[in-house]
């Protein structure tokens, strides 16, 4: 049996978070024998997926044999549904590896940290649901496209997309929420250059990909670079 | 009274968690956008719960939000006037977006007589403009962890 282990820090102290397997062997055990009702699998999947995520992960059985098909069936798909859960964890935390150690952001390893102090405190207030994988990948294409940006603020919808902001004042701002369907909202707010006291708001639509230059364009790094 | 506009004069204030706060612990625009579903951000309308001092309408609200639901130790309640906050969206948006401030409140156990809603912000995945110029009209933050 192996125990992993992972330290996250949060506001001004560190968790040290464990999973061991023998968990999760009891309760397959438990649905195995088919003690376990479908409501108690329901609960005990919920029981799981709130315990703290490792990286050495523990494996659940995707089959377990019994005596009752019908039983099989259902533990199966409820082992299923739990490993595709679990895994949106998992895929989270690929990206965040990958972050750390091959991605060209100069502040990647902070970047990291925060998102996965985020991680935390969403799943903790979400049930265990985690934020969205494929948002996270927007905003890290956006970043490694825009390296001449200084460290966002980077917060969460509670919808789980990620919202990452730059400003100085009130009066320059540049904020984009990266969607879950690989695209980004985004608006900025800046002085206008011609008339003294005017603002102006641009806001809109793209892909991670185009947004880089877009904002290059609208000289956001006269005021949100390094 | 459930569908009264608040008045301009007043103030709300929105819980926000954690995962909505910056790391100098203030509010985003990600703390008003809304989740997907809702059809209104949720607010409490503190001068309806008639208690004279600000300090008394803050610890009113986090009692009656604890009885509805986990407040965080680090979340933070953050103080808008209502008349300022509609200025600010209408004058900050292109198509000059009026949202309402409306009170609506929850009755039913757990009661919540001070809850009232923002309307007319654009969905959770549209326009973020709204949802920024309401967190810039943050004017004060308070702890969940408020002591009179």
């Amino acid at each position: 049996m192996m125990n992993a282990t992972a330290e996250y820090p949060t506001e001004g102290r560190r968790y040290r978070q464990v999973r061991q397997n023998v968990d999760v062997g009891t309760t397959v055990a438990q649905v195995a024998s088919g003690q376990a009702q479908a409501q108690t699998v329901h609960g005990l999947r919920h029981q799981i997926l709130r315990l703290p995520k490792t990286r050495g992960c523990a494996r659940v059985p995707t089959s377990v044999t019994t005596d009752n098909s019908f039983q099989t069936t259902r533990n199966v798909s409820a082992f299923s549904e739990l490993d595709a859960l679990r895994s949106d964890d998992s895929v989270i935390q690929a990206v965040l590896t990958g972050l750390r150690h091959a991605s060209p952001i100069q502040y990647r390893d902070r970047l990291a940290t925060r998102l996965e102090q985020l991680l935390a405190a969403y799943k903790e207030d979400s049930d265990g649901h985690v934020f969205s994988a494929d948002s996270l990948r927007g905003l890290i294409v956006f970043l490694e496209g825009a390296r001449f940006l200084r460290y966002p603020a980077v917060t969460l919808t509670r919808g789980g997309d990620i919202y990452a902001s730059w400003k100085r004042g009130s009066d320059h701002v540049f904020s984009a929420q990266f969607l879950k369907t690989q695209q980004v909202r985004f608006v900025i707010f800046r002085p206008n250059l011609q008339n003294v006291g005017q603002s102006d708001q641009l806001s809109g639509l793209t892909t991670p990909q185009s947004l880089p230059s877009m904002i290059s364009h609208l000289n956001v790094s006269d005021w949100a670079a390094e | 009274m459930n569908g009264d506009v608040l008045p301009d004069a007043d103030h709300v204030t929105r819980l926000c968690g954690f995962t909505q706060l910056n790391e100098d612990g203030i509010p985003e625009g990600s703390a008003f956008v809304l989740k997907p579903g809702e059809t209104f951000l949720s607010v409490n309308w503190i001068e309806s719960l008639g208690l004279g001092a600000r300090p008394e309408q803050i610890a009113e609200v986090l009692r009656v939000l604890g009885t509805k639901r986990k407040v965080g130790a680090t979340a933070k309640l953050g103080l808008l006037n209502v008349g300022r906050s509609r200025v600010a969206v209408r004058e900050g948006t292109t198509d000059r977006l009026e949202v309402s401030f409306v009170h609506e409140p929850e009755n039913k156990t757990p009661i919540d007589s001070s809850h009232s809603g923002i309307y007319d912000l654009p969905l959770s995945d549209g326009d973020i403009t709204a949802a920024e110029q309401l967190a810039l009209s943050v004017s004060e933050l308070f702890p969940t962890r408020y002591a009179l």
